[in-house]
């Protein structure tokens, strides 16, 4: 199983996705139809050839930044650029691979980084944690449990996720999407935490603010070199 | 603000015709181009499409600065959407202009449009010389009449539908493109467009008008300028069909031309309006004047 090939929509460009589209704004609490159509940046989803959204890889992945995630990391509801990798990547000037998959469990995060691992010798792994109710069904189709049905299989499968790949790997930068993780115990890494500046287009995902903010952590976890003053 | 992007402009123009919407719409569309900004010339809205949620999404997802007109008497094509059309332009463009210019000149502009020449803008010498008016002629003034209700009548729409438009001055428009954009949209970059040369040039051109004075550095700068326009509408942001409108009729052969113009001055500053000012004949001569040395005819 090729967990760094994902075998949808590769090599294509569109404007909306998932949940960002203006029919789902009309049903969201933070944002109306009228938000989501003068949102003021331009919002593409352009799709490389090993069906991220991000431009090609480049041959050499010896230094590169592994970025892991779901829909927070791909960016849905925002413009590439202002997703955490883009940031990281245009702060610290290290390219910034953006492995993040729409709804995506921990699960399949978790065998994305092993495979990274095995086959990559990484030397920086981000990993953007899912939501504890979403289990894996088959490589590419996970379950959404309603969060009121949270119990502690939920709980123990985040635990397996996160432990397994933070004793293969121990300098992983580890965050979640914004959720309540008052009940993760017994991790053997830090859980970053963050708070929650902005929303994108969608009134769901976050956007550049909150980004920001999450990549200065990860530039002082890695003691990153800082270019903020190129822009 | 975000440091990563610009944030999208999206520019209307409201338009009755006969004030020079046209020309603001394509010269800025070039400028920002040149400047950098990728963006799209839809022209009217209503040319696009006239199905209010198809129009909602392409100009929505539309990635380019985008750059169109809308006018009360093409905006009933929306049918029972109107007052939603207008409604959504109204809070979806994030600048929206109307061109001042002497409403009796507009009102003459518009009334020999629409039953002299039957042609509002010409875009080549081929245009000009087919378009161009007899030596003499007149407009009628029941005609003009009904040209200033409807102009009367494109002030209430505007204050109606668009409190907050904002105002450009026909004459820097005309005089200084390159300076008003620059002023307006807080462009940076120096590069250097002469939007006004080139304009100065074409409507010489069209008219045989001496232009040896030129030299082949400013002859080339039109040339790139032609070919920058053509690129352009190669990529689908402009219409190559409809490039820059050309000056077609100034106030001099108005004043030359229209055998009653007199007459319908009379008619201009005796119509109540709040929205006309008045002007006497001696103000029209002397801006004629000042136009006659801009285009150095």
């Amino acid at each position: 199983m090729d967990y760094l090939t994902y075998p949808f929509k590769m090599n294509t460009i569109s404007s909306t996705t998932g949940m960002d589209n203006i029919y789902n704004s009309a049903n969201r609490p933070r944002v109306s139809i009228k938000d989501w159509v003068t949102y003021p940046y331009p919002i593409s989803y352009s799709i490389n050839s090993k069906g991220f959204r991000d431009s090609e890889w480049p041959d050499n992945l010896d230094d590169v930044v592994w970025c892991l995630g779901d829909s927070f990391t791909k960016g849905v509801g925002v413009p590439f650029e202002h997703t955490w990798p883009s940031i990281l990547q245009t702060i610290s000037k290290k390219r910034c691979i953006n492995l993040g998959i729409n709804g995506a469990a921990n699960r399949l995060i978790l065998n994305i980084a092993k495979q990274i691992i095995s086959e990559h010798n990484p030397k920086y792994m981000i990993i953007m944690w899912s939501y504890k109710h979403r289990r894996y069904e088959d490589p590419w189709q996970f379950i959404h449990y309603k969060e009121d049905e949270l119990n502690s299989k939920s709980v123990e499968e985040f635990r397996y996720c996160f432990n397994t790949v933070n004793d293969l790997l121990p300098n992983i930068y580890n965050t979640t999407v914004p959720t309540d993780v008052s009940d993760l115990t017994q991790l053997n890494n830090i859980l970053h935490k963050y708070e929650l500046l902005d929303f994108g287009r969608d009134g769901f995902h976050f956007d550049y603010l909150t980004a920001e903010s999450i990549v200065d952590s990860i530039m002082q976890h890695f003691n990153f070199r800082r270019y903020d003053n190129e822009l | 603000m975000s440091k990563y992007l610009n944030k999208l402009k999206r520019v209307l123009v409201l338009t009755p015709d006969g004030i020079g919407s046209t020309y603001f719409q394509r010269s800025l569309t070039v400028y920002l181009n040149y400047h950098g900004y990728l963006t799209k010339n839809y022209h009217d809205l209503c040319n696009l499409t006239t199905d209010l949620p198809t129009l909602v999404k392409t100009l929505s997802t539309d990635r380019t600065n985008i750059v169109a007109r809308c006018s009360p008497y093409r905006s009933t094509e929306f049918g029972n959407d109107t007052k939603k059309y207008l409604k959504f332009c109204s809070y979806f463009f994030t600048d929206i202009y109307v061109i001042s210019r002497c409403s009796f000149e507009s009102v003459l502009s518009y009334s020999n449009t629409h039953k002299g020449t039957g042609t509002l803008n010409v875009y080549s010498k081929e245009q000009y010389k087919q378009n161009k008016n007899k030596k003499s002629y007149s407009i009628e003034k029941d005609l003009f009449i009904e040209s200033l209700k409807y102009f009367e009548d494109f002030y209430v729409w505007l204050d109606k539908y668009f409190p907050k438009h904002k105002v450009i001055s026909y004459t820097d428009l005309i005089t200084n493109p390159d300076t008003l954009f620059k002023n307006e949209f807080n462009i940076t970059s120096d590069k250097n467009l002469s939007l006004l040369e080139y304009n100065k040039f074409n409507t010489k051109r069209v008219r045989n008008k001496d232009l040896t004075k030129y030299c082949s550095e400013q002859l080339l700068k039109f040339i790139e300028i032609t070919d920058y326009i053509q690129y352009l509408s190669k990529k689908g942001l402009l219409d190559i069909k409809k490039p820059f409108p050309i000056k077609k009729i100034t106030l001099r052969e108005k004043l030359n031309e229209i055998s009653n113009f007199r007459e319908l001055l009379d008619v201009y500053n005796n119509y109540s309006s709040n929205h006309f000012e008045k002007i006497s004949f001696q103000q029209i001569n002397d801006r004629a004047v000042i136009e006659d040395n801009l285009w150095t005819i």
